[in-house]
């Protein structure tokens, strides 16, 4: 099956902040949690996939194909949420329907948009005006999914949402992804969620990516080693990848292989480490 | 199917899961023939990523536990005795491991220990 | 460019029935009277700016382009039913005002040839009005655009007034009856060369 999304070399100046050789491949049938610090570059890593903004160089490709030239049959294949609502305040259900029908004709699905509004319990009669922020986030989910795409792009999609309903957004990703031809490219700042549904996950930080791994493999095997100021000086610096000083005038270390250095020093105490822990240690800890 | 799944346990959530689905076939609680949920299915239920599921059932396929069918889905393979056995000498030296090293950390002798162990076989 | 198109005047509904319910009441009470020209011009010149900048201050506030461009339509077709917005909400003015016209010619012995010549005239007018101000909103966005507006209109007006308090002689009616004959082309043109360069500077946009 082919990639749903392949990056190669992107780069893009702004004053200020710059996109560096981002590169990195969404395998056709997973789920990429993309996650960054705010203004690690996450949204305008995508909005160059999707066009929106011109990259400096670079290649991209979505299902398989570049944009160019392709417009009308990538978009009409992807569904996209950012992470504010778009339509307009005086819209209500309907209209929003009849005008998603106008757009992608055939491929909009009416039944499906108006069982995701049932089931989110958005109103049918009310202008989005009198729409929470979470019914607005929901209804941007449901115009997403009702022309039945292969791509999901989400870009902070669940940021901002009380738990309740991003674990019923979680639940609907769940099922998307049920089809093995649909990938999903979920961008959060909300890590636990991408610790539950990500097959991989892509760290960038500072425009850079830093990793791209299988998340089952961070979560297994990176680990956070707590030693003492004296059992420090005897670890070798090749045998982690970033430390941090804590209060006490003790180490943690973050470690990519935990069985490996339990191994090596079985007096260590040794943790797992969270996508979090994880990118708290990239970007706040110092080089080994 | 039930399994549980637990964040703290220490254990990589694959490995949870093949020792749960091999623990339910071996005390027949899923019988041959029987199919397993989709990976994907599975990884919804348990809230986990498809490629974690996917792990745990390469893995219960290439040891003889379960076998995939392409196109059908992954079935409880024929139980072999052999299978069985093994599996149960695998389990019983990992219980036996943990007595050992608790022994060795309390100063008790192995000959202390093999007598323990023939008491106990004898007495249940 | 249907579905958008229908999303602004859905969006819009409210605003435009006032609108065209001023309109109308306003009309009923001046077609009998002798300034009514004046007035249609005026207001059907305003009826499609308005309603074209309302939309596209609509369109900036739920960053619609954004989105839009995440979907199956190219950059052409978000320009383009801007315009064609405003063609017909500025076509729509003009039945309304024709329609007073001859409510006046029947009813109140106007002139219907004079007032005919005034609603194609404001037509041209409004649309040349906007062909000016789109490709300024697309660059600077409505905001800024809204002050150019207010330019497009006073400056002329001032003109026009400092030129008779200057005593200025105005130019004759030969002059004006050109004017007349040559405003459909440049009508036709204006827009058409408006729309060209309000695609070309929205497709270099950052969204």
């Amino acid at each position: 099956m082919k990639n749903a999304i392949e990056v190669q070399h992107l780069n893009k100046q702004f004053p200020g902040f710059a996109l560096q050789d981002i590169s990195f491949t969404v395998p056709g049938g997973s789920i990429m949690g993309f996650v960054g610090e705010n203004g690690a570059g996450k949204t305008t890593t995508i909005k160059a996939l999707l066009g929106l903004i011109q990259p400096d160089s670079g290649e991209t490709t979505l299902l398989g194909l570049p944009l160019a030239g392709n417009e009308k049959e990538v978009k009409s294949q992807i569904g996209v949420v950012f992470d504010e609502s778009y339509f307009h305040d005086n819209l209500t259900l309907g209209i929003i329907d009849t005008m998603m029908a106008h757009i992608f004709g055939t491929l909009w699905d009416k039944a499906e948009f108006a069982a995701l509004c049932t089931r989110f319990a958005l109103p049918a009669k009310k202008t989005i005006k009198t729409f929470s922020r979470g019914m607005k986030m929901k209804l941007s989910i449901a115009a997403a999914l009702a022309h039945h795409p292969k791509l999901l792009i989400l870009d902070e999609a669940t940021s901002g949402l009380d738990p309740i309903v991003r674990d019923e957004i979680l639940d609907v990703f769940y099922e998307f992804i049920q089809d093995e031809e649909h990938s999903i490219l979920f961008s959060s700042h909300i890590t636990s969620d991408l610790e539950k549904i990500a097959d991989y996950v892509t760290f960038i930080h500072k425009g850079r990516i830093v990793f791209s791994r299988n998340k089952d493999v961070l979560i297994d095997e990176y680990g956070i080693a707590r030693c003492t100021a004296a059992q420090f000086d005897a670890v070798q610096s090749g045998d982690y990848l970033r430390r941090r000083t804590t209060g006490l005038g003790g180490k943690e270390l973050l470690v990519k292989d935990r069985a490996a250095f339990h191994a090596l020093y079985p007096d260590i105490v040794l943790d797992g480490a969270s996508i979090e822990d994880i990118m708290l240690f990239y970007v706040k800890g110092e080089l080994a | 199917m039930d399994i549980i799944i637990s964040n703290s346990s220490g254990k990589p959530i694959y490995e949870q899961i093949t020792t749960q689905i091999k623990n339910s076939i071996l005390i027949g609680a899923l019988s041959e023939g029987q199919a397993l949920p989709s990976m994907r299915l599975l990884a919804k239920d348990l809230r986990v990523s498809v490629i974690t599921t996917k792990r745990a059932y390469d893995d219960l396929a290439r040891e003889g536990f379960v076998s995939n069918v392409p196109g059908k889905g992954c079935f409880v393979a024929i139980k072999n005795p052999e299978l069985l056995r093994e599996e149960t000498l695998r389990r019983t030296q990992d219980i036996l491991q943990q007595a050992v090293d608790t022994a060795r950390a309390g100063g008790i002798t192995p000959a202390e220990l093999h007598e323990l162990l023939d008491l106990l076989y004898e007495g249940e | 460019m249907s579905g958008i198109l229908y999303k602004d005047l859905m969006n819009l509904r409210r605003y435009l029935r006032q609108l065209v319910l001023v309109f109308v009441v306003l009309l009923a009470i001046f077609s009998f009277s002798d300034s009514n020209y004046s007035f249609i011009a005026a207001y059907s010149i305003m009826l499609s700016m308005m309603t074209v900048i309302s939309s596209l201050a609509y369109d900036e506030q739920a960053h619609w382009d954004k989105y839009a461009m995440t979907m199956p339509l190219s950059r052409k077709m978000l320009v383009g039913s801007k315009y064609l917005l405003g063609l017909l909400v500025a076509l729509a003015g003009s039945v309304i005002a024709l329609i007073s016209v001859v409510v006046g010619a029947v009813f109140a012995k106007q002139d219907i040839l004079e007032g005919l010549s005034v609603v194609a005239s404001c037509l041209c007018v409004a649309l040349l009005m906007l062909s000016i101000l789109l490709p300024f909103i697309y660059k600077l966005g409505v905001e800024k655009a809204r002050m150019m507006m207010l330019a497009v209109f006073l400056i002329p007006t001032l003109f026009i007034l400092a030129a008779s308090r200057l005593g200025l002689q105005m130019p004759g009616d030969s002059f004006w009856f050109g004017v007349i004959i040559a405003l459909p082309i440049v009508t036709v043109a204006g827009y058409l060369a408006s729309f060209w360069v309000s695609v070309r500077i929205f497709s270099k946009k950052e969204l």
